[in-house]
């Protein structure tokens, strides 16, 4: 049991290799085009996959984050790379969270940088409607 | 003492292995609160890896909460949407749940086997109490208690912080059975020097590392000596449910709800100000000073939040409803404040140019919230926005807009407003 969780973070990032390929096998078979963020790399085009838009370095993401929480928590939090970096700082330090070679933690920020930014498209639009969110509107600071 | 039976549903329904046979990517996918795409084609036995199903499975099974929404399985974290708070006591399946780590073993079985409620520290005796000592050896007392998230109405903030992201529905106001801190503290003989308590809890850390303490937080002893701060077992008539802290908590009303302590093992008495886990650097706190959205705080200029803003919510209407003009629209909700009670709650239908007084009912005990209902009648067709105003005791009134940015997105009281839409 103690191995396993070890090894899971290695884990889930074959298990979601293994689905990013399913996907784009089964998004040529059926014709449909699948358009990404215009900001994510080109390769990085397809579905989001557990709450988690397509990008370079989401299955880093996925692997050194779901061993402990839901990947929900990534997908609704919006920082710039400074501040993810220091979140993953305290993963590691209170949180347990695995060590993680400079070159993929590097891949994970760079796929938050863009994917989770502050001005990320989907989160202002859902700030702009008083239908969709009459609750606030924004700092009229900002 | 009688053992937990959770509600039969979907997900909740038979043991863990049966569930995992039944298991469906549609289950999969409200349990995650999202398509899986290309579920079908996941390969059998991958899906568990990446879902870290096996927590959120055991966790599934004991939590029956339809209709709120999910912003976090592992750990579990729900809110509540504003019309299933309509209740003047917030139902058990309808509370919101705020969890840092993974629920005890004890709580899922409904066990009490081994468990004790220790008290040491600042005390003259050091003592471990069973539950059947709590619940004989000192006065039992109920009331109704407004618990609500420090992070409540995070959502708000801008630019965003980080945590889960919560709007409106970390809130709810239950009946709790117990017995008071007080009572036990001085059973145990609080020293001169008894400065602050301390909680810990049964809880397992996201990590498993049983090293870690998922969290520990606590309040000054003026608070813990409150007739209102409880040591609650029962909630709503029930054994307090697995996932709101089987089999003791603490009820510390008015406060920020991580300072009610859930799967209680252990109190203790600081000479200082406890520095557990979730007390210290940027949680639960907020700057000394108001500072410009986005500032870099540092650690040393934050303090810790004590009473919760003033504060309420409509409950009915829905946002977004259509009503036909010429009818009057029953409006109500519920207010609160960490300070006590509420002295006036207002509404506007014109932007916040004019307010009318609502009808305010009596609070059931002090830090219960207080129902408000007011019949409104639209002059006209159109889109009008109801906004709510309460203001309690001391003065203290909700802002318009979101208050005092934060490093963490605490203490957003903003009014909540709604939206209607009158047709011809």
């Amino acid at each position: 049991m103690k191995s396993w969780r070890i090894f899971r973070p290695a884990l889930i990032v074959l298990g979601v290799v293994i689905l990013q390929g399913i996907g784009q096998e089964a998004g040529r078979q059926d014709g449909i085009s699948r358009g990404g963020s215009p900001a994510l790399a080109p390769e990085s085009q397809g579905d989001v996959i557990f709450g988690l838009k397509p990008g370079t370095g989401r299955e880093y993401v996925l692997g050194y984050c779901m061993p402990c929480h839901s990947t929900t928590l990534v997908a609704s939090n919006h920082m710039s790379r400074e501040r993810w970096d220091a979140t993953i700082d305290t993963m590691q330090i209170k949180n347990g969270m695995t060590p993680i070679p400079p070159d993929i933690r590097d891949r994970i920020l760079d796929y938050l940088e863009v994917a989770q930014r502050v001005d990320d498209p989907g989160l202002n639009a859902s700030r702009k409607s008083p239908w969709a969110s009459p609750l606030y509107r924004p700092n009229p600071l900002w | 003492m009688s053992t937990m039976k959770p509600e039969n549903t979907a997900v909740s329904r038979g043991d863990r292995r049966q569930f995992v046979k039944a298991s469906t990517l549609a289950t999969f996918s409200a349990m995650l609160g999202m398509d899986i795409p290309f579920g079908g084609l996941i390969p059998q036995g991958l899906t568990p890896v990446a879902l870290g199903q096996d927590e959120v499975v055991q966790e599934m099974d004991l939590i029956h909460k339809p209709g709120l929404r999910v912003l976090n399985l592992r750990p579990v974290n729900m809110e509540t949407p504003a019309l299933l708070l309509d209740d003047e006591i917030t139902p058990n399946q309808r509370h919101f749940v705020r969890n840092n780590g993974l629920m005890p073993e004890r709580a899922g079985q409904g066990s009490l086997s081994g468990w004790t409620l220790d008290i040491d520290g600042e005390v003259e005796r050091p003592m471990k109490l069973s539950m059947d000592q709590l619940q004989s050896g000192f006065k039992v007392v109920e009331g109704a208690y407004v618990l609500e998230c420090g992070g409540n109405g995070r959502a708000g903030f801008y630019p965003p912080a980080p945590g889960n992201q919560w709007t409106l529905g970390a809130v709810g106001c239950a009946l709790y059975k117990g017995i008071r801190l007080r009572d036990v503290l001085l059973h145990a003989g609080l020293r001169n020097s008894a400065v602050y308590i301390g909680y810990y809890g049964e809880d397992i850390h996201l990590s498993r590392d049983p090293s870690k303490v998922v969290i520990s937080r606590g309040f000054p002893i003026s608070k813990a000596l409150d007739e209102h701060t409880l040591l609650a077992w029962e909630m709503n008539g029930e054994p307090l449910p697995a996932v709101h802290g089987f089999p003791l908590r603490l009820i510390c009303p008015g406060w920020p709800a991580s300072t009610s302590g859930k799967w209680l093992k252990r109190i203790t008495v600081r000479n200082v100000v406890h520095d557990g886990e979730k007390m210290t650097g940027h949680s639960y706190r907020m700057p000394k000073y108001p500072v410009a959205p986005g500032t870099d705080v540092p650690a040393q200029d934050m303090e810790i939040i004590s009473e919760m803003p003033v504060k309420s919510i409509i409950t009915f209407p829905e946002t977004g409803m259509e009503v036909p003009q010429n009818q009057e629209v029953p409006l109500r909700g519920h207010a609160w404040s960490g300070s006590g009670n509420i002295s006036a709650m207002d509404v506007s239908i014109d932007f916040g140019q004019t307010w009318k007084r609502t009808e305010l009912k009596a609070p059931r005990n002090k830090f219960a919230w207080q129902r408000w209902n007011v019949g409104i009648q639209f002059p006209g067709p159109g889109y009008y926005e109801v906004w709510a105003r309460a203001t309690d005791v001391t003065g203290a009134m909700q802002p318009m807009v979101v208050p005092g940015w934060n490093p963490r997105g605490y203490l957003n009281n903003a009014m909540h407003r709604i939206a209607i839409k009158v047709t011809a």
